[in-house]
């Protein structure tokens, strides 16, 4: 068998498996249904809060003590908000400074990881009121944000400027030992067909010394 | 004498294939922990499923639960919800759930929607009073958070702002559903409406 045939067998034989590895490891690991739910909000979904309103405290059921927490702030035509890097307080509240908020409605973007180790995401819409407004309003309730050493809100960022895919952080580097033990096991097979391939024919002792 | 080792063409082995294949395991075993733990509802996203897989969530042939013949029929009228996204103060909207052996049909009707939205609602297994309708009705609890075993319907309002779907399911829902909630289906946190579903003059057997 020529070189080039030993290497292709041996990458043909381990891409199925590979394939079939990558493939359960990505189907299984996007974020979905996850512990973690949003459990109450400031300015929480449906809110109308008084315009000027500067904290975001998420609440959800699980949050993981050293894991993700994106939070971003999208106004009514789309465009980020600056927002602090989002902080969690303990296993279930995410605090995050605002520019003071602009009268209008305004789409919080959240990604998190979940004390389960899944990644949760999701997305729901508050109305930030003018002063001069008759309409009742929600009270801000920062609770335990409002003692945190938050980071200010510098940066106008979507979830997506946030550089996460949404998959948990295993994820990344599963796919990279999977994809080292695969070219490990190319080049293994490989070595392992030439070997077979190069080594001399069968000898006996009654062939004698060469001559 | 010595005698040297004939060579002979090594079988195949399988051990590598099957370092990846135990890789393939742990890694799906990882992502899927909880160690069969009911999982809940994503927050806000739409269970899973895309705008185009939500928006499917209907059959526009069937015949909607308000005109299926021989069956219990139970409807509610849309109330809005605290958590309905700004704007949302004229919608409007009927649910109906029919039931005869043939299973459960389910009927969303509603006007006042944002045109172009995606929408989304749930058969749920508490009352509205009950936070909100509470989790999705499921007929096996802790089974898959999709139909069949939940009962989704997703549509998109036309330009008129008005909305309507129809699914059916083979197994009857019982007692065991008694209201109905819709959002946008990419904004589950915001629960737009809920409907408390009630036989009365509207139910028949």
């Amino acid at each position: 068998m020529t070189r080039g045939g030993t290497s292709r067998r041996a990458v043909a034989a381990t891409v199925p498996t590979v394939g079939l590895a990558l493939a359960g490891l990505v189907l299984a690991a996007g974020p979905a249904s996850a512990h973690g739910d949003l459990a109450a909000g400031s300015p929480g979904p449906g809110d109308a809060v008084p315009a000027g309103t500067d904290l975001l405290r998420l609440d959800f059921d699980g949050l993981a003590d050293d894991g993700r927490a994106f939070v971003a702030l999208l106004d009514d035509e789309g465009r980020p908000v600056a927002v602090g890097d989002a902080t969690v307080l303990d296993d279930r509240t995410a605090c995050a400074t605002t520019a003071p908020l602009e009268p209008g409605v305004y789409d919080v973007e959240y990604l998190l990881d979940a004390d389960d180790g899944h990644t949760f995401d999701g997305r729901y819409s508050f109305e930030a009121l003018a002063d001069s407004t008759s309409q009742p309003t929600d009270d801000p309730a920062p609770g335990p944000c409002a003692e945190a050493d938050l980071a200010p809100a510098t940066e106008a960022r979507t979830l997506a400027d946030f550089g996460s895919s949404g998959l948990p952080t295993w994820v990344p580097v599963g796919l990279g030992v999977l994809a080292v033990g695969a070219v490990g096991l190319v080049v293994a097979r490989v070595r392992r067909d030439r070997g077979g391939a190069e080594e001399p024919a069968p000898q006996t002792a009654d062939a004698g010394p060469p001559a | 004498m010595s005698r040297m080792r004939a060579l002979r063409p090594r079988p195949a082995r399988p051990a590598s294939g099957a370092a990846l294949v135990g890789a393939l395991a742990l890694t799906t075993v990882l992502a899927g922990c909880g160690g069969g733990e009911p999982e809940e509802e994503s927050s806000g996203g739409m269970d899973g499923m895309s705008m185009e897989q939500m928006a499917s969530m209907n059959e526009p042939d069937a015949t909607p639960a308000d005109e299926v013949r021989q069956a219990d029929l139970a409807a509610g009228e849309f109330q809005l919800l605290d958590t309905a996204p700004p704007g949302s103060d004229d919608v409007a909207g009927t649910a109906w759930v029919a039931q005869n052996k043939k299973g459960t049909t389910v009927t969303v009707r509603l006007t006042g929607l944002e045109p172009g939205e995606v929408y989304a609602a749930h058969l749920h297994a508490e009352t509205c009073e009950t936070d909100d309708g509470g989790p999705h009705f499921a007929f096996e609890e802790g089974g898959p958070e999709v139909p069949p075993n939940e009962v989704h319907l997703g549509f998109t309002a036309d330009d008129d702002g008005t909305g309507e779907a129809t699914v059916t399911n083979d197994r009857e829902v019982g007692d065991g559903a008694p209201a109905v909630v819709v959002h946008p289906a990419d904004a589950q946190d915001n629960r737009l409406a809920c409907a408390d579903l009630q036989s009365g003059p509207g139910g028949r057997r």
